[in-house]
């Protein structure tokens, strides 16, 4: 089947030269939620971006729905929902208004989603948009979202400016309606713990390169972490200034060397003795999405 | 859908456009009161001799209210787009780009309209009860290029507001300023009647200029 | 759409760069430009030429008879005794006014009486001017002129109607009376020129010089609430294009015309005669015309771009004393300006009242630098992207025209 999104050797750099990535290439089948994950910088928003049609890329070739995203028909924007970072709408206008602007424009407009949303919210249906708090504006955004029943949910970096009750809030409904209705959700972060709940798979992005491109099950199965307590800072660092292959982002946590790797911990424990190190207190310690995150893109 | 456009620009921009249309009625106001206070203090002779004689058209404190009307409007209808860069909204609604930019400009160029015939018109009303139709329509021709201005500093505004950097965005401040004072360079009365042609043909041109920083916004040409 | 808006840009660039830089230059190089005074000496048949020196002092020098100045200069006194005409009050506070020159009795109230002045500007004549017409009582009841009262304006089918100004009505009466004296004089619309001095601060009225769509010219006043419309038989062939009403104090010369052809005339009363002046061809819409006529002669100046033209005739016979030509010359800023841009585009001028696009100054010189300017665009795209793109083709193409005018923009506007 036809993926929902397919991108071809992507390559773009920032206006000041520094390459963002080359050759990233990625497809997003039906009914499956990717996470575009990276720290700051890394090219998160610039790729939606690229996806939407707001910024030329350098080279490579983008489509969406089949389409190539510098044609892109208005009957296949009306199959995409988009989400802007901080959850930027119409804010001269009030929700009833927007309601009313934007059902004009999609065939499969649910007016009812839309409204039992806005009813959690306290606010009026004349209250604008700007007066709300930046909560409220999320529920305003991800209402209409919901409401465009569209096929495709572009959402760039939703829980920026997010408290955790809104967030998860956000979370539980997108959830809900994805699962529901076989959406396709192409979505970015910077809070990874929100991310762990929803997606299916999770391109990695570090700054000028991709890290991983995988399932989440299979990056949670596959990525380890491990600690080695008890050791001395000069004998450890042997091992941090020379990481092998199989080693990623090792460093010292108090005495405790901790180290990250996608292979199984007989595979590290051998790389030890070949150091000279003891690996009999290396133990592998369970991993949140965001722990795997931090894992392959280091700490800072 | 074209409903639903005209709806949203209508929101943004139908504060400025009563304040706009409020603001040139009292002026017109002011600029008819000028003249009865002649009337009263003089006679309607002197109105007359002045306007024949001296080539003065007692209007002239109209002369740029249609520029700041157009630069005011334009800020209050492409601002929001571009204030958290909302045109990425706008742009992403499925209707087309082309079509979507030339209704939200018509709005403007409708309500920047109605501003002009009510201010014109009232202008008009009042000088007919006192002038020979040969000095109110002098009036007006005189005024035609002012509002003409209005258009073009709103076309103006527009793009500027939706440019996307700011360097741009000052090359074309200097080009309006530059289509601006020609616009105001001779005072005489009627003189521009001769480039009205002309000043209609910028007009039409001109429209095309907002779409120019729409396309460069596309490219991602933004600071 | 996008090449339209780009191009569009560039355009609007261009046309403000091409107005606004030579006036930039202009702004930046100014001159004080200097013209000499010329009068004409009834006394030594010559004409007096003066010129403010640059030490503030004045120059005065007679010219001789191939126009060249006489090496000698003249003081003060010697230059009020040649032109009398002018100067008659400091001869007379040093009691050298001669009693006669040329045979004629010089005498103050003579002296006044025969002064005729007449300015006449293109700024004045090339405007939009309405179809109303102030119409003054040439013969008040009372002695002093009145402002007027009334406005007259010409229909299509050149039946006139009189306004009463104070309330807006036709006055049906008056309009009738006026219509009829316009058709039997044989008037037809619509009026081509019209020229009258509206004021109440003057000695008499004479109302207006007109000139019909036919090029015929007329004299016409409102006399006791009655038409006066005389038309001036003009000489076989010639078709009047402006006329003035002269009210000088001597009331011979009612009116100064001009025709089609640039020959000039003056309308004298009784009879309106016309008889032309021996001068160079004038062109009020063009050029600035003084003229300045005293008991002996008339001096006639006539201004434009390439300098000015004086002429002195004689008084009584209207023939030609003297002409003498000082030209504008290029300094050498404009010589500099026609190796910088390539054209000069204009919106308004000093010799009119119109503002439209007025493209001028071709200069074949800037294409020096056009050139220079378009293999700066060329090779600085080159050093940039490390070819030739069509695009910069283009713009240096342009730019071997346009030079400056689109330089600066292609140049500023690269990579933003």
């Amino acid at each position: 089947m036809q993926p929902v999104i397919s991108v071809k050797n992507l390559t773009q750099r920032y206006p000041g030269g520094r390459l963002i990535y080359e050759n990233l290439s990625f497809d997003v089948p039906q009914g499956r939620i990717l996470g575009l994950l990276g720290k700051n910088g890394t090219g998160k928003t610039t790729t939606i971006n690229i996806l939407m049609g707001y910024l030329k890329p350098l080279a490579g070739e983008c489509r969406i729905f089949g389409q190539d995203i510098t044609a892109l028909t208005p009957e296949t924007r009306a199959r995409i929902a988009l989400l802007i970072e901080g959850h930027v709408q119409y804010a001269f206008m009030t929700i009833a208004q927007i309601e009313r602007f934007y059902s004009k424009f999609y065939p499969k407009w649910n007016r009812d989603a839309y409204y039992e949303l806005m009813s959690r919210l306290k606010v009026t249906p004349n209250q604008k948009i700007s007066s709300m708090s930046c909560g409220q504006r999320s529920q305003v955004a991800l209402g209409l979202i919901l409401a465009q029943n569209a096929d495709l949910l572009v959402l760039d970096d939703f829980s920026l400016g997010l408290d955790p009750g809104y967030r998860r809030l956000f979370v539980d409904y997108l959830k809900e309606y994805v699962s529901a209705e076989d959406k396709t959700v192409f979505m970015t972060s910077h809070i990874i713990q929100d991310m762990e709940r929803l997606i299916d798979d999770c391109i990695i992005l570090d700054y000028g390169k991709i890290l991983t491109q995988m399932p989440v099950s299979q990056l949670m199965d596959t990525f380890h972490c491990y600690h080695l307590p008890n050791q001395e800072h000069e004998r450890a660092s042997d091992l941090i200034d020379n990481q092998s292959g199989n080693i990623i982002n090792p460093s010292m946590v108090g005495t405790t060397l901790e180290l990250f790797s996608f292979s199984p911990k007989e595979a590290i424990e051998h790389v030890f003795k070949e150091k000279g190190l003891n690996s009999r207190e290396l133990a592998e310690i369970p991993m949140t999405l965001e722990d795997a995150f931090i894992g392959l893109t280091g700490k800072y | 859908m074209t409903q639903a456009i005209f709806y949203k620009e209508w929101l943004k921009t139908r504060k400025t456009f009563f304040v706009s249309l409020a603001a040139a009625l009292l002026l017109a106001a002011y600029a008819c009161l000028s003249i009865q206070r002649i009337v009263v203090g003089k006679g309607v002779e002197h109105v007359w001799l002045i306007m024949l004689l001296k080539d003065q058209t007692f209007i002239d404190i109209l002369k740029y209210v249609p520029l700041a009307i157009g630069v005011a409007l334009g800020v209050a209808q492409m601002a929001p787009e571009m204030s958290h860069k909302r045109l990425k909204l706008t742009l992403h609604l499925p209707y087309p780009t082309n079509r979507l930019i030339l209704w939200m400009i018509l709005l403007g160029v409708i309500e920047l309209s109605i501003i002009w015939v009510v201010t014109a018109g009232a202008v008009a009303i009042y000088q007919s009860t006192i002038l020979p139709h040969e000095l109110v329509s002098r009036c007006f021709i005189t005024s035609l290029p002012w509002y003409l201005s209005g258009y073009i500093a709103y076309l103006f505004t527009a793009s500027i507001c939706l440019e996307g950097r700011w360097a741009m965005r000052i090359i074309i401040s200097l080009v309006a300023m530059g289509i601006a004072c020609v616009l105001f360079m001779q005072p005489a009365p009627e003189a521009y009647w001769g480039a009205m042609g002309a000043l209609i043909l910028l007009i039409i041109i001109l429209l095309a200029l907002p779409y120019r920083s729409v396309y460069r916004f596309k490219e991602g040409l933004q600071d | 759409m996008k090449t339209a808006s780009k191009i569009v840009f560039y355009l609007l660039a261009i046309t403000v760069l091409s107005w606004f830089l030579p006036w930039l230059y202009s702004l930046l190089t100014p001159e004080a430009k200097r013209e000499p005074y010329m009068a004409w000496s009834p006394v030594s048949n010559s004409w007096v030429w003066s010129m403010i020196g640059d030490d503030n002092r004045p120059e005065i020098k007679t010219l001789n008879s191939a126009n060249q100045p006489d090496r000698e200069g003249l003081s003060r006194e010697q230059r009020d005794s040649l032109l009398p005409q002018t100067y008659y009050r400091d001869l007379m506070a040093r009691e050298q006014l001669p009693d006669t020159i040329q045979g004629q009795e010089v005498t103050v109230p003579a002296l006044k009486h025969s002064e005729v002045i007449l300015t006449s500007s293109p700024r004045d004549i090339v405007k939009v001017q309405p179809n109303l017409y102030l119409i003054m009582e040439s013969m008040p009841l009372r002695a002093d002129l009145e402002d007027p009262k009334e406005a007259m304006r010409m229909l299509d089918d050149g039946s006139v109607e009189f306004i009463t100004m104070a309330t807006g009505e036709v006055n049906r009466e008056r309009s009738r009376r006026f219509s009829e004296a316009f058709r039997i004089a044989g008037f037809v619309p619509p009026i081509h020129d019209a020229n009258a001095d509206i004021t109440a601060r003057k000695q008499r009225d004479d109302g207006y010089m007109l000139i019909d769509a036919e090029g015929q010219l007329f004299h016409f006043k409102q006399q006791a609430g009655r038409p006066y419309l005389t038309k001036v038989q003009l000489p076989e062939g010639v078709r009047a294009d402006k006329a003035y009403i002269l009210e000088a104090m001597d009331p011979t010369h009612v009116g100064f015309m001009v025709d089609t052809e640039g020959r000039s005339y003056f309308i004298d009363v009784p009879g309106y005669r016309v008889r032309q002046l021996e001068i160079p061809a004038l062109n009020p819409r063009r050029q600035r015309i003084t003229m300045m006529g005293n008991l002996f002669n008339i001096v006639v100046r006539a201004q434009d771009a390439s300098g000015s033209q004086w002429s002195a005739i004689d008084s009584r016979s209207l023939n030609r004393l003297g002409c003498y030509f000082y030209p504008n010359e290029k300094s050498a800023v404009d010589k500099a300006e026609a190796w910088i841009f390539p054209y000069i585009l204009t919106f308004a001028s000093t010799s009119d009242s119109l503002a439209y696009p007025r493209y001028s100054h071709w200069s074949w010189c800037a294409l020096f630098l056009n050139l220079v300017l378009a293999l700066v665009l060329l090779f600085t795209t080159r050093r940039s992207t490390r070819i030739y793109p069509r695009g910069a083709w283009i713009q240096a193409g342009i730019t071997l025209f346009l030079g400056l005018y689109s330089f600066i923009p292609f140049i500023i506007c690269r990579n933003r």
